[in-house]
């Protein structure tokens, strides 16, 4: 698909319209695009995709400017990453997140995704409290949920461009610089 | 004898072996190119527009994927040597990266080109410390002339001292906003920032059409704006009747005959696997500064034993790299929420803090320059320690967007005899060809200089109110800059040098160098492949004058 993109967009260049916004021709390219099939997790269990799910969602949520993590498809490309990281960072990764839970257990006496959203933000408040010494595991966790959902929303599309606004790849005639 | 067909066999087509090539052709030579790699095709290989979403791991790889080389990524990793496949040994560490395709590493360069002056030529004499070359600016300063010409640079005259003014196809590319920023506030505490000098098109040149500012030359240029050899002189050659490209054409060894001279090279062809022999009166080496060392090494006879042209014993020693700080960010409090414009530009920034230390006493040797980033770019900025989740942590992220300045200190590093690299006797790469190993490190000039980079660097972002994010000091490991050479060096002793100040062996009278392996030394202005690229030319006249008298040959 990328390949179709920048050859439309190299043809488009060829035929000496330059300044044609990139996007244009991306969403063209989009349009073609089959709707993705459901992501199937390739590490982590339904029940840990689901916790990542809805941590990554509370992590950076949907505002008005824009859709939240979720949306974004965050926790499929965590998982995705994390599917390809070697077995210490995996066997981590489930530690903590199962520490996280039982965190959840023990403060509210069921599992994380199984409380009310107040519930889920005093968990989340005590763990954030101890983020820059984090000592636990549930508080590693949150340290670790947090950066890839960083990594994962504004590499998105939607945390990208719909967020942050970044304009480009744009093929301009000419850059003026400050203005 | 049966006639030769080739006066000439250059290895590398990167920015030394390409420029010796189109010199010697346009001498009337005929050559042959040797390049280990394949063939690129700009529009396909160069992923310049693509978005972190339109690739599987969003442009950053497979976890681990590329050894923390941090120019291999996603979008170049099939144009780079991955260090996991093709492995080596660095006590220390060693950031060796290796671009083997048509135009070598000219494909991703940075693009600076700023000149190299007097200074930098005599350090010995003029500075009080290291070795002079055995040539002065005023000899090569012809040469930068040619160089330009053909590379096509946008810039402008700024007088500056120890960096002459070059030959600047267009204008500059104009400042971002926050460029004009930090030139205001440089200004005050008495620190040059100056326009880049860059070899990117502000204006079409020789054929080639100008940028158009999608800031993707990290991933190679899909239109030839910024210049490559593959793209600015490969097309100069090829279809002319003395000139032969062979690619996948992985050069073993160069081959001597009774006397000790080089009678040829033999190499491997990476598809069918098979050795094969070429022969020529000359042998021109730019394989980038340690595959150069590596093949000298490799070729050893028995008028050659330590390899060849190292009866100074200097092959693979005295590596240099520039040095480079690690990052220091700051947060400028103007900047935050600023109205989202396109600032992508011309890839990389368009002002650059050069070397500026001449008249104090520094405490080191030598100098650096500064390089800043700023701007909205394809990622979210300083994302890290900010406390707290939800809507607060995303307005934090979505108002430090485009409010960050960072810098970094890049420098000169001593030529050293103790930083090497030799042939590891126990690793060969997938050819069966011997690895080389690093040792090496910083020195304490090196260490005293990074000291001085961070406290201006300090002076710099607090000029500009910047809140200062915590950074610890550090250098990157040698090689990070991609500014390696001085493994092969110039002098005037054979005793103490390899080459002489044409570029040409003391111990081979017909095999020249013509990368960076040549450096005396590594000094703090960008721009090494211009320097490359002048020296280059001026050996290859030498070479072809020498072939045509029969001196050479
Ligand atoms: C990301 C990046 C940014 C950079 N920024 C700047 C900058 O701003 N300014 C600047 O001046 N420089 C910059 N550089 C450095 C610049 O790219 C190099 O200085 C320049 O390319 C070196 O030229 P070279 O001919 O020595 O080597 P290369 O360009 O690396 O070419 C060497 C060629 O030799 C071939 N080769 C290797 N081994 C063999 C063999 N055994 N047989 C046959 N062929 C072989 C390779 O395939 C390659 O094509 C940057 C480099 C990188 C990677
Ligand atoms: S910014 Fe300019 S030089 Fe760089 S890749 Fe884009 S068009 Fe080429």
């Amino acid at each position: 698909m990328t390949t179709i993109s920048r050859r439309t967009v190299l043809a488009l260049l060829s035929a000496g319209i330059a300044h044609t916004h990139l996007e244009a021709a991306a969403a063209a390219v989009l349009a073609w695009r089959q709707a993705p099939a459901a992501y199937v997790p390739a590490f982590f269990t339904a029940a840990e995709h689901h916790l990542l799910d809805v941590l990554t969602e509370l992590i950076l949520p949907a505002t008005p400017r824009s859709p939240g993590a979720h949306a974004a498809g965050v926790a499929d490309f965590v998982d995705l990453v994390v599917a390809h990281s070697t077995p210490e960072t995996q066997q981590a990764w489930r530690r903590e997140l199962l520490a996280l839970d039982d965190e959840a257990r023990r403060a509210g006496g069921t599992h994380f995704t199984a409380l009310a959203d107040h519930g889920r933000r005093r968990v989340l408040d005590a763990l954030s409290a101890e983020e820059a010494h984090p000592a636990t595991d549930a508080v590693r966790a949150f340290v670790r949920v947090k950066q890839a959902t960083i990594d994962g929303f504004y590499s998105s599309a939607i945390g990208l461009r719909q967020e942050l606004g970044y304009l480009g790849p744009q093929m301009l005639a000419e850059f003026k610089g400050c203005v | 004898m049966p006639q030769q067909p080739y006066d000439v066999i250059v290895v590398g087509s990167g920015a030394g072996g390409a420029t010796a090539a189109l010199v010697l052709v346009d001498a009337g030579a005929r050559v042959l190119l040797l390049e280990a790699g394949r063939m690129l095709t700009p529009a396909t290989d160069f992923l310049s527009h693509e978005m972190p979403w339109d690739l599987r791991f969003r442009g950053e790889g497979p976890p681990g994927a590329y050894d923390g080389l941090w120019k291999i990524n996603e979008y170049t990793a099939h144009l780079y040597t991955n260090p996991r496949e093709d492995t080596y040994d660095a006590l220390d560490r060693f950031h060796w990266t290796r671009l083997r395709a048509v135009g070598g590493r000219t494909n991703t360069w940075g693009r600076s080109c700023f000149r190299h002056g007097p200074l930098d030529f005599k350090p010995a004499s003029r500075q009080g410390y290291g070795d002079d070359w055995p040539l002065d600016y005023d000899e090569l300063a012809p040469y930068y002339d040619k160089v330009e010409r053909l590379v096509g640079l946008a810039g402008q005259s700024d007088r500056y001292p120890n960096m002459p003014d070059g030959i600047y196809a267009g204008p500059p590319h104009p400042w971002r906003c926050t460029e004009r920023d930090l030139k205001a506030a440089c200004d005050r505490i008495g620190v040059p920032v100056l326009g880049e000098r860059t070899a990117a098109l502000s204006v079409p040149h020789d054929g080639r059409p100008k940028c158009h500012y999608c800031s993707g030359c990290g991933r190679g240029c899909p239109v030839g704006a910024r210049f490559s050899t593959l793209d600015a002189i490969i097309p100069k050659l090829q279809g002319r009747p003395t000139f032969t490209l062979r690619t996948h054409a992985v050069a073993r060894e160069v081959l001597v005959d009774d006397r000790g001279h080089a009678r040829g090279v033999s190499f491997i062809d990476a598809v069918t696997r098979k050795e094969e022999e070429v022969h020529g009166r000359a042998v021109v080496l730019a394989a980038s500064t340690v595959e150069t060392g590596r093949l000298l090494l490799n070729s050893r006879s028995r008028q050659h034993p330590a390899g060849l042209a190292n009866s100074s014993g200097r092959i693979g020693h005295h590596l240099m790299d520039t040095i480079k700080s690690g990052p220091m960010v700051g947060i400028l409090p103007s900047w935050r929420n600023r109205p989202r414009v396109n600032d992508d530009g011309a890839g990389g920034s368009h002002a650059t803090i050069p070397r500026f230390n001449y008249d104090r006493t520094n405490g080191y040797h030598g100098g650096y320059f500064i390089l800043i980033g700023t701007g909205f770019g394809r990622g979210a900025t300083a994302t890290s320690g900010i406390p707290g989740y939800g809507a607060s942590l995303k307005e934090e992220i979505h108002s430090r967007y485009g409010s960050v300045l960072s810098l970094r200190g890049y420098g000169e590093s001593l030529s050293r005899y103790e930083n090497r690299f030799d042939i590891d006797p126990g690793r060969t790469d997938a050819f069966g060809i011997p690895q080389v190993r690093f040792t090496c490190g910083h020195g304490d000039n090196e260490r005293r200089m990074m000291e001085d980079m961070y406290g201006w660097m300090e002076r710099i972002l607090r000029a500009c109110d910047a809140e200062i994010l915590p950074y610890s000091k550090r250098l990157e490991p040698l090689g990070d800059a991609t500014h390696e050479c001085g493994t092969a060096r110039m002098g005037l002793d054979a005793k103490t040098s390899v080459l002489n100040r044409w570029g040409q062996a003391h111990d081979v009278p017909n095999l020249f160098v013509t990368d960076a392996s040549g450096f005396v030394t590594s000094p703090g202005t960008h721009g090494i492949t211009t320097w490359i690229m002048a020296l280059a030319w001026r050996a290859s006249e030498y070479l072809a004058e020498g072939l045509r008298t029969g001196d050479i040959g």
